[in-house]
């Protein structure tokens, strides 16, 4: 007893004393360390070092350098680090490139993915790659007798750099499950809109907001719902207000994948570079030798306006950035995330779930099925993360040979740079910070840092920056080729009022296939943010001589000279048409799209509803009030309107330079 | 720390002993068991006849009769009581050292003493246990959820008290209930956080029961009703039990049947044991448009084995109903539901996640794959005692635990655990040490191994994991001893997630 008594003792001692140097120790430690954190009012700046916010931070000017661009040659043409990644790029982001490495993003990009790997229930693609298929597309075209003008070269293989192909226009009564959508990769966003309100309701309850046109197993696919079974738009559309009794009509536009060609770069650039293009009450005037002068009736400024787009990335993912942020990416430029898009790709096009997106997308045409047999989450937070560092290190190809022969003596030199001159780029400035230059000329001066003209004449790089500089890129892998870099984006990521045909009109009335409504109140908040249904942002022009059609964000205007990608049971599919205006050939003379000079001709001339009868304001038709969609004051015409009255003003071979011009990008 | 006072009964034999004498003094007849009475004092012959005296005397011989009547009878009592005080001291002095528990709560075992009975004179025991417990809990936070990647860096604390009825040894009805802190929403989690400006701590009803044993040996057969105990054999050796399949904080609700079919002390004390029991997990109302309804039920059967140094059990699980709760509300043309989908009732948030999680539509509410998850769950257990005195005759252990569904999916199925332990020191005054236990755990479980609602809370939070834990837990006293676990593993989703726990437990029992 007296020995357990001691042992006892002693044991209680000691760890009496152990534990009160624990205490003490603990004690100071928890007051010194765990007792407070936060601040009262969050700035957010800890934030932008967030890998999920991939916000730019701001870059230091005293080390801005060229961009490494990719030899343009070999640029795009594989699945592989030597076609996609920066020059010299390390073995870390070369990984990323490795297709024939199972666990490599770029394999995972390029694989068709299983129903026992977690497509589905319901989807569009069974990988990413299905929608940047226009390389091929391209190539079959090509084969088939399109041209192309040099220094113009298209891409003929499939690779992250490809665009959603087209061969005809959408007709979403013809899309079954058998054989999905032939004319195209595009995917439908359909929904309610309210003119009055600017609500969008989704109707989920029939599928929407994302239609999804391939299904697992016995599952149905999303058919489009007939305006009949909608619950909102019942009692059918009054034909004066073109609304229901509700106040809704009902929305649908197409969305492509975009060519994925320097994300990390447009990324990289510091919001504060976008917000400084901003004109919203067009009161800026910018110079230009070209006629006609904007209306100062009708613009106060250039006509050109431009606003910043913003958007929160949690309404998109879980773990997104809670905070509104100035977007960039996507097709009206909400998004401020690239990660949002790989999610968006993932879960909503695959059907592949991930931590990021759980759930999956609605599923309404299948009642009491269950077709996806594999568990949520489908994929790993890594395999999506891998795929955004990837789709971050592609990079820009450089510009043709033609661009920057000086002096300008071949014709093809002659041409691309004069449309450079036209589109408002000042060559000079411009060269002198891209590579293998290290001298900036006119450094500091705002015009030549953006490679832009002090005569704009067209005006085309108003909202086509030929340069934005980047500031400290949020890369973890990557980021030393993107920051601090003359980035020549050709894109201010900044949202614009598109040409738009009222409800109601007459669309047939404008001759072509082509639509040249280019609106769309398809505006889910999470993907609209504060734009309205027509105001898309600018599309960065990187690449587009090596991408090539089709264009435009639902890439309406197709090449397609084989007649393929019919429905079943349908007539070949005939090339794309709508009317062009130049001061030689005509107004609006209609003519099908056989070339690929053609196609980004026809995107230019998009860009405006067309010119009036004879490219002339005084043969409009008068008295339509605010139905009017051709004179030269009518509201349903785009921030473009100048820039287009100038364009058609051109020589149908000094359109085209500007052609050859972007085809040397 | 041991007690220095002599024992109750022997403090007050001697006393009786000193008063009894007194207290007989002046009776004229003895008892048998009352010390004889010392001799009358001599007296003159009396007259013939009664006298006058005489029948005075008689009749105060006649009272005092009455008196030792009386007092035999008190005293017969009061020796009654007192061998009753004896045989449950010496129970006590005699019991084994009630084991560590790190993770568990005291199982409702045969109470030494009772400090009290129950209207109906059951004998009562009262049990609390508190532990202060200091967790850092830190993952990988996958899509970043602007937590610093740390779940918790802060103090919780577990409350219990409990109150057990009926003599564990020899009545043949028992009960008890406990009460305890949380353990709502999560069954699983009994700690609270402190803090809440003081606030006083919610506790809920912990268990309940009543055990019937009908047979003269009340270990033979035992019919558990109520919410209890876990009655499953998940290890004995050493502090740990296994929580592949149950956390040691679950307290099962419905009926248990547990039948000792064989007892053989001499052939290495093999023990034969089965388990039978019925569960009600979760019970909806059948309804109309609220998706599955119903009860999940959970059949358990558990065959056990018990040797002097190994022990091993073979369970089997059928979970059915397992969807109960799932609504995905279909909408059709001019009939639009407003109901909201539910996901099923064990896939829930606030539960222990790592289950497949398969989306049901139209409006993909959640679910498993099968509506059901039968497991068989074979455990064995192997203890070496090793001869040393000084570290109180210590205890090697290796369990291990496996568990294979047979309801899931191909590599989703399968989970296996092994733990090595050790038991040493004890409160013998050879031994150098208090009780020390000391134990390393590594556990690989796919997501349908088992339910993750009930599984372990700690290492892997559920099921779709691996990785080890290493504890250690020292008997400062008896009802005093701190703790430290730390768990490293990769879990939920898809094994993605790397966390890393440390725990810095002090537990007072009472």
């Amino acid at each position: 007893m007296s020995e357990n008594h001691t042992k006892s003792s002693f044991s209680l001692l000691r760890a009496a004393r152990y534990g009160l140097v624990a205490c003490v120790i603990g004690t100071l430690g928890f007051a010194a360390t765990s007792c407070k954190e936060g601040v009262i009012t969050e700035t957010f700046d800890d934030e932008a070092t967030r890998d999920f916010s991939g916000i730019a931070l701001p870059g230091d000017p005293s080390k801005l350098q060229p961009v490494e661009l990719h030899p343009r040659d070999t640029w795009g043409v594989a699945l592989s680090a030597d076609a996609l990644a920066y020059p010299g790029s390390p073995a870390q982001e070369q990984r990323l490139f490795n297709f024939e490495d199972p666990e490599s993003p770029l394999h995972f990009f390029a694989t068709p993915h299983t129903d026992e790997e977690g497509v589905g229930p319901l989807f569009n693609q069974r990988m990413c790659l299905g929608c940047h298929n226009n390389s091929e597309e391209n190539r079959d075209n090509l084969a088939a007798g399109a041209t192309v003008s040099a220094p113009g070269k298209i891409n003929t293989v499939n690779t992250p750099v490809s665009r959603g192909g087209r061969k005809g226009n959408t007709d979403h009564s013809k899309i079954t499950k058998e054989f999905a959508n032939p004319p195209t990769v595009a995917f439908t966003l359909y929904g309610d809109y309210s003119p009055s309100s600017g609500q969008f309701i989704p109707i989920s309850e029939l599928g929407g907001p994302l239609q999804h046109i391939q299904a697992v197993g016995e599952c149905k696919i999303n058919d489009y719902p007939p305006l009949s079974i909608d619950p909102f738009l019942q009692g059918g559309i009054d034909p004066v207000t073109n609304t229901s009794t509700l106040g809704l009509r009902r929305a649908k536009g197409e969305r492509t994948a975009p060519p994925y060609v320097a994300r990390g770069l447009m990324e990289a650039i510091h919001y504060t570079d976008l917000l400084a293009n901003e004109d919203p009450d067009d009161h800026v005037k910018t110079n230009s030798t070209l006629l006609p002068a904007p209306d100062p009736a009708i613009c106060p400024g250039d006509c050109i306006s431009g606003r910043h787009n913003e958007g929160r990335a949690s309404d998109s993912f879980v773990g997104g950035d809670p905070v509104i942020r100035v977007g960039r990416f996507g097709v009206r430029g909400t998004g401020p995330t690239m990660l949002q898009f790989d999610i968006g790709g993932t879960q909503g096009e695959i059907g592949l779930t991930s931590p990021f997106a759980p759930v999956e997308q609605p599923n309404v045409d299948s009642p009491g099925l269950f077709c996806d047999r594999v568990a949520d989450p489908e994929i790993s937070a890594d395999t999506v993360l891998h795929l955004r560092d990837m789709i971050r290190n592609i990079s820009p190809p450089r510009h043709a040979d033609a661009f920057y022969e000086t002096p300008a003596v071949s014709q093809d030199a002659i041409d691309v740079q004069a449309g450079a001159r036209l589109f408002g780029v000042d060559l000079e400035a411009f060269r002198s910070r891209m590579p293998p230059s290290t001298t900036p000329v006119k450094l500091g001066d705002p015009d030549a840092d953006h490679g832009i003209a002090a005569d704009r004449q067209l005006g085309c790089a108003s909202c086509h920056i030929p340069i934005l500089k980047t500031g400290q890129s949020p890369a973890k892998i990557g980021g030393e080729h993107l920051s601090n870099r003359w980035a020549p984006v050709f894109w201010d990521g900044l949202i614009h009022k598109n040409p738009e045909l009222p409800a109601g009109s007459r669309p047939d009335l404008i001759p072509g296939n082509l639509s040249r409504d280019l609106s769309d109140y398809a505006i889910p908040p999470q993907v609209t943010g504060i734009a309205s249904g027509n105001e898309f942002r600018t599309p960065p022009l990187m690449g587009l001589g090596r991408v090539g059609p089709p264009f435009f964000h639902d890439a309406r205007v197709y090449l397609n000279v084989i007649g393929n990608g019919s429905y079943l049971g349908d007539p070949p599919q005939p090339p794309s048409t709508t009317v062009f205006t130049s001061a030689d050939t005509g107004a609006n003379v209609l003519m099908e799209i056989r070339s690929v000079d053609m196609a980004v001709l026809a995107a230019i001339e998009l860009h405006d509803l067309p010119a009036p009868p004879g490219n002339d304001y005084k043969n409009c038709p008068t008295g339509r009030g605010a139905a009017d969609i051709c004179g030269r004051a009518s509201p349903w015409r785009g921030e473009a309107r100048n820039t287009m009255e100038k364009f058609r003003a051109l020589t149908r071979a000094q359109q085209m330079q500007v052609v050859k011009f972007l085809l040397s990008l | 720390m041991r007690s220095h006072h002599r024992p109750l009964h022997r403090r007050i034999l001697p006393l009786g002993a000193l008063l009894l004498p007194g207290l007989l003094a002046g009776a004229r007849t003895a008892h048998a068991q009352v010390p004889p009475p010392p001799p009358p004092p001599e007296v003159p012959a009396p007259p013939a006849g009664p006298t006058e005296a005489e029948k005075q005397a008689e009749k105060r011989a006649a009272e005092m009769e009455q008196k030792l009547r009386v007092l035999e009878q008190s005293s017969e009592e009061m020796r009654r009581q007192l061998e009753v005080l004896r045989q449950q001291q010496e129970a006590a002095a005699h019991a084994p050292a009630p084991p560590v528990p790190v993770h568990e709560h005291p199982k409702p075992e045969a109470p030494s003493s009772y400090v009290a009975t129950s209207v109906l004179g059951v004998p009562v025991r009262f049990t609390g246990a508190m532990t202060l417990r200091y967790d850092y809990w830190h993952n990988s936070d996958l899509t970043d959820q602007l937590t610093k990647n740390t779940i918790n860096n802060n103090f919780l604390q577990r409350i219990r008290f409990g109150i057990e009825f009926g003599d564990l040894k020899t009545a043949m009805v028992v009960g008890g209930v406990r009460f305890s802190t949380n353990e709502n929403p999560n069954p699983t989690i009994p700690f609270v956080f402190l803090g809440d400006s003081f606030r006083s701590a919610a506790f809920g009803l912990d268990q309940a029961w009543i055990a019937i044993r009908p047979l003269e040996d009340r270990s033979r057969i035992q019919l558990t009703l109520g919410r209890m105990p876990n009655p499953t054999w998940r290890g004995t050796a050493g502090t740990n039990r296994t929580e592949m399949i149950w956390d040691d904080d679950v307290n099962p609700a419905g009926l248990a049947l547990k039948v000792k079919i064989l007892d053989i002390p001499t052939a290495l004390d093999l023990k034969l044991e089965n388990l039978v029991a019925y569960y009600q997990v979760n019970a909806l109302q059948d309804q109309r448009f609220v998706g599955l309804t119903g009860t999940t039920n959970l059949f358990e059967e558990q065959l056990k084995l018990a040797t002097k140094y190994a022990t091993g059990a073979v369970a089997f699980y059928d979970w059915e109903n397992l969807n109960n709760g799932l609504s995905s509300p279909g909408i059709g043309v001019g009939a639009v539901s407003v109901q909201t989908p539910t996901d099923a009732l064990l896939l829930r948030p606030g539960l222990n996640a790592g289950n497949s999680r398969f989306a049901y539509g139209p409006q993909n509410a959640i679910g498993f794959a099968k509506d059901h998850f039968r497991v068989l769950n074979p455990t064995l257990q192997v203890h070496v005692p090793l001869a040393s005195e000084a570290l109180g005759n210590p205890d090697v252990y290796v369990t291990g635990d496996y568990a294979y569904n047979f309801s899931a999916r191909k590599n989703h199925r399968g989970g296996a655990g092994v733990t090595l332990g050790t038991r040493m020191g004890d409160y013998e005054p050879a031994s150098k040490l208090n009780p020390l236990n000391v134990w390393g755990t590594y556990r690989y479980v796919h997501s349908d191994t088992t339910v993750a609602a009930l599984a372990d809370s700690d290492l892997g939070v559920g099921t779709d994991f691996h990785g080890f834990e290493f504890g250690a837990a020292y008997r400062v006293t008896k009802h005093l001893w701190p703790s430290i676990s730390y768990f490293d593993y990769d879990g939920f989703p898809l094994m993605s997630n790397h966390v890393q726990r440390l725990f810095l437990d002090v537990t007072g029992e009472f």
